[in-house]
């Protein structure tokens, strides 16, 4: 008898040796072969056997017979061997496990695949790493999962090869051991290949930096491994025609024979019962299974109505949600007085349009409902249902409250569709509607749950446009929606982006394959958000942003180099991801380059000085302030949180700040601490990606003073804070929220001279076109510095200065024609 | 966890392929009772065709009577001739199925005697 050593005891105790040496006998590829000969055999004898019947020829016959019986036993054979018998999974019972854990008989929880890794990679009590990413790099499955991680196989066995010492080899005892722990601890019970190279996540540092040189971390394997095994076993459910599950996803016929006609709901109302056979909804319904059956018993109810209303966003999956309900009624898969009814549609637009006045919409919606109640086997959706029963109707809308409340207390089962701010003014403002319309609110999925509905919806996608999605790459399609669009809901906003990007790949790029610089390369020219690496242009502006800003902003060092360190920050990726990109609040005296910098700011880093979302906090001083700015039920959106909605990546300045009303500064102490705001409709709006300038006046004279007495204000920063503190300007909180508060200095000769000089160039850019320019001399913008200073109003007053004295000069002598094409205008500084 | 190929064989043959079997062949029944209506059809058996029925209206006319009647009488046959016909066939697809699935599980248990034995019976016939 043979001794049997290491990894030849695991294969025996996984119960795959046999299958897997007969495996090597008969190569799978062989079965092909194996079942066009039985298929041969089986006809042949056929043919045989009827032709001698025929001529009456029994004992031919019978080898006619012989023939088809030997060759449905060929077939069997190649069903057996091939169709996954000796590879089925033989899961331990607990018994079993207890049994195995206390013997270490670590190869009885071993899959066939896992076994056939062993068998390739494995000898005696090591696994040598050569062999093994031989293995991985040509397996049918790895391949896939490397191929969704944009890794090159070649490229990663080359590196696999270089990267570890000739003697290298890894103990089979370990790696078994931790796979095992990591599948227990999963709460499953066998040990795949997969799971062994996750254990080599541990136990290897050198494949863990081989796959970060691939920018893969071990959770983006575990992802994508778990997806490609959810796919081989959708696959292989979906190949077996005679299961159970296939076969009786039906609808059968005459369903509909003991129902009544539906002549009108048929001309108006989209049968959906009917559209999910020819289109199905997605087979896994993340987050939303539990819910369906929630709806299914809503709806059979007995007492107070049995109807739903499903609550959500437009975008979150509300008609999905319904088609899967369609499904499971079709085929008849729900609660018994569910099963086989007509779930129908009817959308507000299709009732409402079209009809003058509003009897006669209400005569339609009556015709309708009779319709649905004397059929007795519709399940009414009503879409917009808020349209329907809005107490103050607009165009488009309508009260008929009154006549659908007995339809929905009566026998017919309705299923309203509308969003939280349609049931906020309609349903919830009536105790009664509210009672018998059972509200179920349809949830935005999660951003992991989204990435499932990506994982679904991608290898249709890929069909349809011929291109291959990388797993980074759907992880930056959920990263990017959820951070810069924010007035879709997910996952409409992830499969919009992902459809876009496969566009986008299939015409711009050759190779087909969509990696994250696609998706960055769409939300760029969607958003006009530069959220492409940092890298050409966008790179330079951030390394030089303090030269960028200084082009505009003269003096304000300080100001300008804290910004710049805040942006570059949040740009590398390194900033904390769950407040704005920066906070400042800018103190000092008026016309000293606080707005301007946030100008400036807007212009160089978020692309234009229309990214900028400005409040004047002066009009927010009374109590109304709050809902002006994230609205109030019943009376529109806010200001500005629809103005970040539509522009997730803005600046907002917050212009003399001091002025608002206290309510109005605390809802910018969680703005300014968790990065969002929840609006008055309940929907949270992020403010990660958004810097907040807020400006004020207040401790302008202090600073003065501070200058006067010959200190630098920026040093005094402190008392300058503690004085507004105890003048009640601001509170401690709020000002300890910002990330800067950056003192604007008064402007001083020299600076003043600057900015002159400044706005000078501005005007000679604009008198370009005339092909005149002004002569800009020191004396000139000494001139134009003296006379256009004001202490009150700093350098404000310096442009309408330029304009009085040396624009309306140049105009007069355009007119006159005094001042020619060409001519360089030479203004004496005593004429200023 | 034997390691005996023919012995997993032997347990796969005759233990869980018969299963497999029978499984199959009541999925198709289940199928056809299903496709075919059948069960939902029975006690639906005499309901009116579409919920084709006339009322009776006011008062009592014994000619308006039993004309009402007989129209939704009719409309009751139409519905259970129908139904009856369906299901008829339905059944008939059920007992296709359940032959075919003895046959294939006669058969297959038969098999392994069966192929040697019509091989031997046929090279005795056609050599000796």
């Amino acid at each position: 008898m043979r001794i049997l050593h290491g990894s030849e005891i695991y294969l025996e105790q996984s119960g795959h040796a046999r299958a897997l040496r007969l495996e090597r006998l008969l190569p799978r590829r062989s079965a092909g072969i194996i079942a066009f000969g039985s298929g041969v055999t089986v006809i042949l004898g056929l043919i045989l056997t009827l032709f001698f019947l025929t001529e009456k020829q029994i004992v031919y016959a019978c080898l006619g017979l012989t023939l088809v019986a030997l060759g449905i036993f060929l077939g069997v054979g190649v069903f057996w061997l091939f169709s996954g018998f000796l590879r089925l999974e033989r899961p331990l019972s607990e018994g079993g496990l207890k049994q195995a854990l206390q013997h270490e008989a670590l190869g009885s929880s071993l899959t066939f695949a896992a076994a056939s890794l062993l068998q390739s990679a494995a000898e005696g009590d090591s696994l040598y790493p050569s062999r093994f990413w031989l293995y991985v790099t040509k397996q049918e499955r790895f391949v896939s999962i490397w191929k969704r991680l944009g890794i090159n196989t070649g490229e990663l066995r080359e590196k696999a090869s270089s990267a570890y010492p000739p003697a290298a080899v890894f103990s089979l005892l370990e790696i078994l051991q931790t796979a095992w722990t990591k599948v227990l601890a999963a709460g499953r019970s066998t040990v795949d290949d997969v799971d062994i190279l996750m254990a080599l996540f541990t136990t290897d540092e050198i494949l863990h930096q081989i796959l970060f040189g691939f920018e893969v971390e071990e959770a983006d394997f575990l992802a994508v491994a778990l997806w490609e095994l959810q796919r081989e076993h959708d696959r292989t459910r979906r190949a077996k025609f005679w299961s159970r599950e296939r076969l009786l996803d039906i609808s059968g016929v005459g369903k509909d024979w003991s129902a009544g006609y539906t002549v009108n709901l048929d001309r108006l109302a989209v049968d959906i019962t009917a559209g999910v056979e020819f289109k199905r909804p997605p087979e896994h319904l993340y987050g939303h299974r539990r819910q369906i059956s929630q709806m299914e018993r809503l709806l059979v109810r007995s007492s107070g109505g049995s109807n739903v209303v499903l609550v959500g966003e437009p975008g979150v999956g509300r008609h999905t949600f319904l088609r899967a309900f369609a499904a499971r009624v079709r085929s008849g898969e729900t609660l018994s007085p569910l099963r086989y009814r007509r779930v129908m549609q009817i959308d507000s637009s299709a009732v409402l349009g079209g009809t003058g006045n509003q009897s006669d919409i209400l005569q339609k919606i009556v015709i309708l409902l009779n319709e649905a109640v004397a059929a007795g086997n519709v399940i009414l959706v009503i879409n917009n249902i808020d349209a329907f029963l809005d107490p103050q109707p607009e165009v488009g809308r309508l009260n008929a409250t009154e006549a659908l409340l007995p339809y929905f207390q009566s026998s017919l089962r309705v299923v309203g569709i509308t969003t939280k701010r349609g049931y906020q003014e309609t349903i919830e403002k009536h105790p009664q509607l509210q009672e018998i319309l059972s509200k179920l609110e349809i949830a935005e999925p999660t951003p992991a749950e989204t990435l499932e509905i990506l994982e679904d919806e991608t290898p249709r996608v890929e069909r349809r446009t011929g291109v291959w999605f990388t797993y980074l790459a759907l992880e930056e399609i959920v990263s990017l929606s959820q951070r810069l669009i924010q007035n879709i809901p997910n996952p409409e906003k992830a499969l919009e982006l992902l459809q876009e990007t496969a566009v986008y790949t299939a015409t711009n790029v050759p190779s087909g394959v969509v990696g994250p610089e696609q998706v960055q390369r769409v939300v760029t020219l969607r958003t006009k958000i530069p959220v492409e690496r940092v890298q050409g242009q966008e790179k330079e502006i951030l390394l030089n942003l303090e030269t960028v800003l200084h082009e505009r902003v003269v003096g304000q060092e300080d100001a300008i180099r804290q910004i710049a360190d805040a942006l570059r920050r949040a740009r590398a990726g390194i900033s904390s991801g769950k407040r704005p990109i920066g906070s400042f609040l800018f103190l000092g005296p008026t016309g000293v380059g606080k707005t301007e910098t946030a100008k400036a700011l807007a212009a160089a880093y978020f692309g234009s000085e229309n990214r900028m979302i400005r409040l004047d906090m002066s009009e927010y001083q009374g109590n109304e302030g709050v809902s002006r700015l994230i609205g109030e039920v019943g009376s529109g959106s806010g200001l500005l949180t629809e103005a970040v909605l539509a522009e997730p990546f803005s600046l907002i300045l917050l212009d003399e700040v001091e002025k608002a009303n206290p309510k109005v500064l605390d809802l910018f102490l969680q703005v300014l601490d968790d990065g969002r705001l929840t609006d008055a409709m309940g929907r949270t709006v992020s403010f990660t990606n958004t810097m907040i300038i807020a400006t004020s006046n207040a401790g302008a004279e202090l600073i003065r003073e501070i200058m006067q007495g010959g200190r630098n204000p920026a040093e005094a920063r402190e008392s300058i804070l503690d004085s507004l503190q105890r003048q009640g300007i601001f509170r401690p909180e709020f000002i300890n929220r910002f990330d800067g508060v950056i003192i604007y200095q008064p402007l001083n000769e020299a600076v003043l001279t600057k900015i002159a000089g400044l706005l000078l160039r501005e005007l000679n850019v604009r008198l370009k076109e005339r092909e005149v320019s002004v002569k800009i001399t020191p004396e000139l913008t000494d001139a134009v510095a003296r006379g256009g200073y004001s202490v009150e109003f700093g350098a404000r007053p310096l442009r309408r200065y330029i304009q009085e004295h040396i624009e309306n000069y140049v105009a007069r002598g355009l007119i006159s024609g005094d001042i020619k094409r060409g001519d360089l205008i030479e203004i004496p500084p005593n004429m200023v | 966890m034997t390691d005996n190929l023919l012995l997993i064989f032997g347990k796969w043959f005759f233990t869980v392929a018969p299963r497999g079997i029978l499984n199959i062949g009541e999925n198709y029944a289940l199928w056809a009772w299903k496709f075919f209506s059948v069960g939902y059809f029975l006690p639906r058996i005499f309901s009116p065709w579409h919920r084709d029925i006339t009322g009776y209206g006011r008062g009592f006319d014994l000619r308006r009577f039993l004309r009402v009647w007989g129209w939704n009488f009719f409309s009751r046959i139409i519905g259970a001739i129908l139904r009856i016909v369906v299901m008829a066939a339905g059944l008939a697809v059920i007992l296709f199925f359940s032959i075919a699935t003895i046959i294939g599980f006669t058969l297959w248990l038969f098999l392994p005697v069966l192929v040697p034995a019509l091989l031997v019976i046929g090279t005795f016939t056609l050599f000796l």
